[in-house]
């Protein structure tokens, strides 16, 4: 047998192109449901994860799914907000149970959340480096989003523009970074955390700027009515909140009237949970979901999805049997007169198709193993799918 | 030995050609060499005393063995171990090295010792003037090369009984002269019965006998 083994190995060898393209073959046929199931499960654990560790998410109408994937994973979200307003009164019926959320800003691409310490509490968040962000203009980022933009402590990131060529939109705002956040698997170390008033200042709802009437300069003075000042556009606005000019940021908005994602209930029970799920949904005007229902909706989607992948790979497994079944035909007739002459030196009929055999199987089992190690390597690195949702 | 008494055979769908060969036996030692026209029977009884092909009838002894009587298990065993088998056209194995064809009854066979087998081969391809080239493939050899390769394959098992079908038939004569020589000179040492089928009558002195094929009786056309 071992005599075999090697026989076959060596021809396996010797015929490399014929073989890899088998061994190729044989990979992709095993990997395909494979990766299907392996990134089905990691994306289930991933949500499950995360939905697990929330009782309830408060928004504003319309998607399910896009509210849950905005306040749990700060994915853009075309959900209504809900404003301070409503969390006040929230926040009055069940006080210190509910956290507001602000996830409509980005810097360098990543998701500005805007929360009170609340959250960072709740979720059990440790600094790595620096301190929190208390302050307005001050921020903290996660370990991922620290590391892919080289933040520490003293170091600053400007927030993205939603639309760079609307003169009328709220300019990039620098965030001072005050510390690093420890890694915590989830995605809230791909997040930079603020204080909810800098959401509003992102929002362009509240700004600081010197007083017009005494400290801008007179060339830059264009008209003044009454109240109404016009200033030239040379005149800059501060794009920083600093010591100096934190005094004179001022909302230009009713304080109830300010915008929120989502608010989380992070810390209910059973009762208080039921209880604020039928009140609000019963109003109507809000929704208030269980992450882990919609996480299962989701699954539902995903499942149909992996359902026909599976369709995919038994035909894609069929063609590859019906490919290497004729590779090994067309190689054994190939080499009918090698085998006839192992016959002549006494090999017999049976260790000929036994050589015939091995080879295949030595094939077909690389196949499996390089489609195991992928799967391995996929299973150790899944990909963030959640961000693709 | 080798010792054919009565022998018949025929092909299946041959038109009728069949091969009756009455009596012949090579003696441990003795080299003969089997002539004749193309086409006229002599690859077939080369098989035939080897034991690839079983006759009709009559019997094929070699080195004791009944090979008409024996299963076909043994019957294999027989050919690895004791008879040595050459082709004209070499039938090396084209994924393995020099080395490793030579020794590749032990690949076959899990009995025979590959040790032993794998310094019998050494000892031969320096013999046969290949040692240089043990680790090469066969595509890198000359044919003189191939064939003095497949000669030392035949030999490594130090076989009771060599059967050569035109060993010589596709080489220049210098290699000719090379492969019988080493296939002549194992005989003599180590009294192996070689029956070696050639067209090089030129040559046919250094055998202790020539048996023309056309002096047993024939039918029809031949293989």
């Amino acid at each position: 047998m071992n005599g075999l083994l090697g026989l076959a190995l060596s021809h396996a060898w010797h015929a490399r192109v014929r073989s890899s393209l088998i061994v190729v073959s044989v990979a992709i046929a095993a990997f395909i449901p494979l990766a299907t199931a392996i990134v089905a499960s990691s994306l289930e654990a991933a949500l499950l994860r995360r939905a697990d560790s929330t009782s309830l998410v408060i928004g504003g109408q319309g998607g399910r799914i896009d509210l849950v994937l905005a306040a749990l994973y700060f994915r853009p979200s075309r959900t209504k907000s809900i404003t301070t307003g409503d969390w006040m009164q929230l926040d009055a019926d069940f006080p210190g149970k509910l956290v507001p959320l602000n996830v409509q800003h980005s810097a360098g691409g990543a998701p500005v959340v805007a929360t009170p310490p609340d959250y960072l509490d709740a979720r059990g968040f440790a600094i790595k480096q620096g301190t929190r962000a208390t302050l307005v203009g001050e921020a903290t980022p996660g370990r991922n989003a620290a590391e892919r933009h080289g933040l520490s402590p003293g170091d600053g990131i400007n927030s993205d523009q939603a639309a760079s060529l609307d003169i009328a939109a709220p300019a990039s705002i620098r965030l001072r970074i005050t510390g690093v956040l420890a890694a915590t698997g989830t995605p809230d170390d791909d997040a930079i955390f603020t204080d909810l008033k800098t959401a509003w200042v992102l929002a362009g709802l509240s700004h600081g700027h010197a007083d017009a009437a005494t400290a801008i300069p007179p060339p830059l003075l264009l008209d003044r009515t009454g109240e109404r000042v016009v200033v030239s556009e040379a005149f800059v606005e501060d794009n920083e909140v600093t010591a100096s000019n934190a005094d004179s940021l001022h909302l230009h908005a009713d304080e109830t009237t300010l915008p929120l994602t989502a608010v989380l209930g992070l810390s209910l029970d059973d009762r208080e949970r039921t209880l604020l799920r039928s009140r609000i949904n019963a109003a109507g005007r809000l929704q208030a979901v269980e992450p882990g229902e919609v996480v299962r909706e989701i699954m539902g989607h995903v499942a149909r999805f992996t359902r026909a992948a599976n369709v995919i790979a038994m035909a894609v497994t069929a063609l590859t049997g019906l490919l290497v079944g004729m590779i090994l035909t067309m190689s054994a007739k190939a080499r009918s007169r090698e085998l006839l002459t192992l016959e002549r030196l006494g090999a017999s009929r049976g260790q000929v198709a036994m050589l015939l055999a091995i080879e295949a199987v030595a094939l077909t089992a690389m196949g499996m193993a390089l489609a195991a190690a992928a799967g391995l390597a996929l299973w150790l690195h899944p990909p963030d799918l959640v961000k693709l949702l | 030995m080798i010792e054919l008494h009565d022998v018949r055979f025929a092909y299946p769908g041959s038109g009728g050609f069949a091969l009756h060969v009455p009596a012949l036996t090579v003696s441990p030692g003795e080299r003969v060499a089997l002539i004749g026209p193309s086409g006229s029977g002599k690859s077939t009884l080369l098989l035939l005393a080897g034991g690839v092909l079983l006759p009709h009838s009559g019997s094929v002894r070699v080195a004791g063995d009944d090979m008409t009587s024996l299963a076909a298990s043994r019957r294999r065993s027989l050919r690895l171990r004791r008879i040595g088998m050459v082709f004209q056209e070499f039938e090396l194995l084209d994924y393995l090295t020099v080395r490793d064809n030579i020794a590749l009854a032990g690949r076959l066979d899990a009995s025979i010792d590959r040790r032993t087998l794998a310094s019998e081969a050494e000892r031969l391809a320096t013999a046969a003037g290949v040692a240089a080239l043990l680790d090469r493939k066969p595509a890198a050899l000359s044919q003189g090369e191939r064939q003095r390769v497949a000669a030392c394959r035949a030999l490594a098992t130090r076989p009771a009984a060599l059967l050569c079908d035109e060993p010589t038939g596709n080489l220049d004569p210098s290699n000719a002269d090379i492969v019988t020589r080493l296939l002549l000179d194992h005989a003599r040492d180590h009294r192996a019965a070689l029956l070696m089928s050639t067209h090089r009558h030129e040559s046919l002195d250094v055998f202790d006998r020539v048996v023309d094929i056309a002096s047993f009786r024939l039918r029809g056309g031949g293989r």
